[in-house]
């Protein structure tokens, strides 16, 4: 947020992009939509943290 | 014990001076200074005279003419008070519902054996990994129409969303460390659930209640997405807020003022944090002890 998206909008993520375009822009479904592209995203670290980290023999420090 | 005690001679080459220093000190002397330098030019920078902070020439890791004019014009030109007085308010009142509201789940999941416990535990879970910047939209919209845009209750409503999932996931694994038989226990003596919780659960249960309590907080303390949507005038806002919306003018960054602001937003966390430390890390790693 510091440097606002600027300069060019080259610092620019996801969260800071879709706050300027739904908030101050007043796009309330553009905004939405932004974020609602992050989730597949989120889904697969979601996924690979539940199932890949799950496994016991890797938390004990042997091999898979 | 007879077998490990030549091994551990046997290793005790190992531990020579040089290779500790190596393998131990050196790491984690990095790890310290990668720690705490920001906080080392936080400070520095805040106390820092513009001219300083401005100059190309000089050692831009000291400070020659200490100066609190930062400090002077953050306290008496900015709404600063303010802000820290929402964020004290707005932060714990939100830790302390959803304390409350998550030891009620917690408990209930963990012990209460209802169908779809499991679920219901799993379910909240996957609510707390649902980041904030994908829900401040749509709650946007719901604060905006209950009418509390704009103010602190927009805030202590909308945190305990990631307050609750966050507490109530810390405290079931707490609680299923506290054997059961205490509970078996004073149900033949004839308590109540209510009474089992009050007086035997919680009472154990304290180390977790302030690991709990101060995780919530600190990520309350911090938020910034909803507190940056949801409330616009000056004195409303959040610390981290306001700092950066009112601190940076267009394209002219008021350094010293900015850090000097974060310096002063920080201290009160570490000073409550110092408090705790011990519950603080028995909460995370330990139990009741049988």
């Amino acid at each position: 947020m510091i440097t606002r998206g600027g300069p060019l909008n080259a610092t620019h993520l996801m969260a800071t992009l879709s706050f300027q375009r739904a908030i101050p822009g007043g796009a309330l479904g553009e905004g939405a939509a932004i974020s609602i592209a992050m989730v597949p995203f989120l889904l697969a670290a979601i996924l690979f943290s539940y199932f890949g980290l799950q496994r016991r023999k890797w938390q004990q420090g042997g091999a898979d | 014990m007879a077998a490990a005690t030549p091994d551990a001679v046997g290793m005790e080459y190992l531990e020579s001076v040089p290779r500790k220093l190596v393998t131990v000190y050196l790491p984690l002397g990095i790890f310290v200074f990668v720690l705490l330098f920001p906080f080392y030019w936080m400070a520095i920078t805040s106390f820092k005279p513009n001219e300083e902070l401005l100059s190309r020439e000089g050692n831009p890791f000291w400070v020659i003419k200490p100066t609190l004019a930062h400090f002077h014009k953050l306290l008496f030109e900015t709404a600063y008070p303010e802000w820290l007085w929402n964020t004290v308010i707005v932060s714990v009142v939100a830790t302390f519902a959803s304390l409350v509201a998550a030891v009620l789940a917690a408990y209930a999941i963990e012990r209460l054996r209802f169908s779809g416990s499991k679920q219901v535990g799993l379910s909240i879970f996957l609510a707390y990994l649902v980041p904030p910047s994908i829900l401040f939209i749509p709650l946007a919209a719901i604060v905006f129409k209950l009418g509390l845009f704009d103010t602190r209750w927009a805030l202590i409503l909308t945190y305990p969303t990631f307050l609750i999932p966050f507490s109530t996931w810390l405290l079931m694994g707490y609680f299923r460390s506290i054997p059961y038989e205490l509970e078996e226990c004073a149900l033949i003596d004839g308590a109540t659930r209510w009474q089992i919780l009050v007086k035997i659960v919680l009472p154990l249960a304290v180390p977790g209640l302030i690991s709990a309590g101060i995780f919530a907080f600190t990520l309350s303390w911090n938020e910034f997405i909803y507190a940056l949507t949801f409330v616009s005038s000056s004195e409303v806002k959040t610390v981290p807020v306001g700092v950066v919306t009112e601190l940076v003018e267009g394209d002219v960054y008021h350094w010293g003022s900015l850090m000097a602001g974060a310096l002063l937003g920080s201290l009160p966390v570490a000073f409550v944090y110092s408090f705790f430390v011990e519950y603080y890390v028995s909460g995370l790693t330990g139990s009741v002890k049988e």
